[in-house]
């Protein structure tokens, strides 16, 4: 087996769950696959999951312009982008905090379901998809960016105010939550 | 075997040990399939055969390239958080604001856990990143090594998906053309810091193959001819 952290090669003959050995070039433990990597990943999965229905349904600001205060959402968020005509950064958006989430939630549930199946075909592009999936998840973190930015920025005494709301700790939550299910995922079950 | 990784359990790895078969083998770290470490030329690099997951890379000079490219990144992190980032104007009033007010912004609204969290991945993580790197690098390049060095190179490997540079730099971008209508916009000298920021480190993640600096790592003193002269010659 190989030191997940630094690749050195070692044999491990007995797999001890609770004083697992320890790599011998830069001491990480060694376990031949990450401990209830499964488990792990499900139980965040399904922690994202919950969190972005309340990302979706609460406003992530407040936008005070003038006195009057109006809750925005995510979705509402783009409408404004497209209003604007700024297709560009609409679309950045779109695709950041609708679309990959939502694409990761399939995506790691699937490759966990083809895990426990032990499905045998599509292994590579399954591996693909890992990649992909653990790659683009943190890109929706710019929701969260745009928000806390803006309410930094825009606090121009009575003239327009921005304030977070709570939407946008549901959906940082929801972000991270799935990040973990991707970090949890030990993708050499694909081949096991 | 075991005995062996016992007695290192107990009294911390010896710096150097040489394994002779196993030095010459590598798995990948996606699908866990053994190959023969083969010498690769300069600037080629060796993906897996079965999910083409990248393995090692020849690249010369390395740690000098590294280590430049990281003082570069630490200036510029100081200045990107001593500079105004964005300013707007909207009929007569004006705020400035620099990267951390952000996460100000956040925890101004009780979101503590998120302003937290924020605070690390813009911050304290990528600051962290390029700190570690440079205290492994800037001793190697003088053949010493300082302690906790394993330590630290695992904490670098493990909190770059952390690292959320990049991303709060097009958030900004896109909190300004969501702006842009309705005030003026000034671009503060850090805005230009922080985005040269980002480019060195993607410039650095690109130089540091973690495989080939492993490889280093285990060849403690005497190894910088070894550094110098790149890659994975074995």
């Amino acid at each position: 087996m190989a030191c997940p952290a630094c690749g050195t090669i070692a044999r491990l003959l007995r797999h001890r769950l609770h004083n697992p050995s320890r790599c011998q070039l830069c001491f990480a433990r060694l376990y031949s696959r990450k401990p209830f990597s499964l488990q792990r990943s499900w139980a965040w999965l399904i922690a994202g999951v919950i969190a972005y229905i309340p990302a979706n349904l609460y406003p992530v600001m407040f936008t005070t312009v003038f006195g009057d205060s109006e809750p925005n959402t995510i979705f509402g968020g783009i409408m404004v982008l497209l209003e604007l005509k700024s297709y560009p950064v609409a679309l950045v958006v779109f695709v950041a905090s609708m679309i990959v989430p939502i694409l990761k939630f399939i995506a790691v549930g699937y490759l966990l379901v083809s895990i426990q199946r032990k499905y045998k075909h599509g292994r590579y592009d399954r591996t693909r998809l890992f990649r992909l999936t653990e790659f683009v998840g943190r890109w929706s973190m710019i929701d969260v960016f745009v928000v806390a930015i803006l309410a930094a920025l825009v606090q121009v005494g009575s003239v327009a105010q921005i304030e977070p709301g709570l939407g946008v700790a549901a959906f940082g939550g929801a972000v991270i939550f799935t990040m973990l299910s991707a970090i949890s995922l030990d993708s050499r079950l694909i081949w096991d | 075997m075991t005995t062996r990784s016992r007695q290192i359990t107990h009294d911390r790895a010896p710096r150097r040990y040489v394994e002779s078969v196993l030095d010459h083998l590598v798995a990948c770290h996606e699908c866990d399939l053994l190959h023969d470490k083969l010498p690769i030329g300069v600037g080629a690099v060796a993906r897996c055969s079965r999910c083409n997951a990248f393995l090692y890379s020849n690249r010369p000079n390395n740690i000098d390239r590294c280590l430049a490219v990281s003082l570069a990144s630490l200036i510029m992190f100081v200045v990107a958080n001593a500079f105004p980032f964005l300013a707007i104007s909207v009929s007569g009033n004006t705020q400035s604001i620099s990267i951390i007010s952000a996460v100000f912004a956040l925890s101004d609204e009780g979101l503590w856990l998120l302003s937290i969290l924020c605070f690390g991945f813009i911050l304290l993580i990528p600051l962290l990143r390029v700190v570690g790197l440079l205290y492994i690098l800037l001793p190697l390049r003088f053949d010493r090594r300082l302690p906790g060095l394993e330590l630290v190179f695992r904490g670098i490997v493990a909190l770059s998906p952390w690292s959320m540079m990049e991303i709060y730099m097009l958030g900004a971008i896109v909190a300004l053309a969501k702006l842009a209508s309705m005030a003026s916009i000034e671009l503060g000298l850090s805005f230009w810091a922080f985005a040269l920021l980002n480019l060195l480190s993607a410039l650095a993640a690109q130089m540091v193959d973690t495989h080939t600096l492993w490889d280093f790592l285990s060849h403690s003193r005497g190894g910088l001819e070894k550094i110098l002269a790149g890659g994975n010659q074995d």
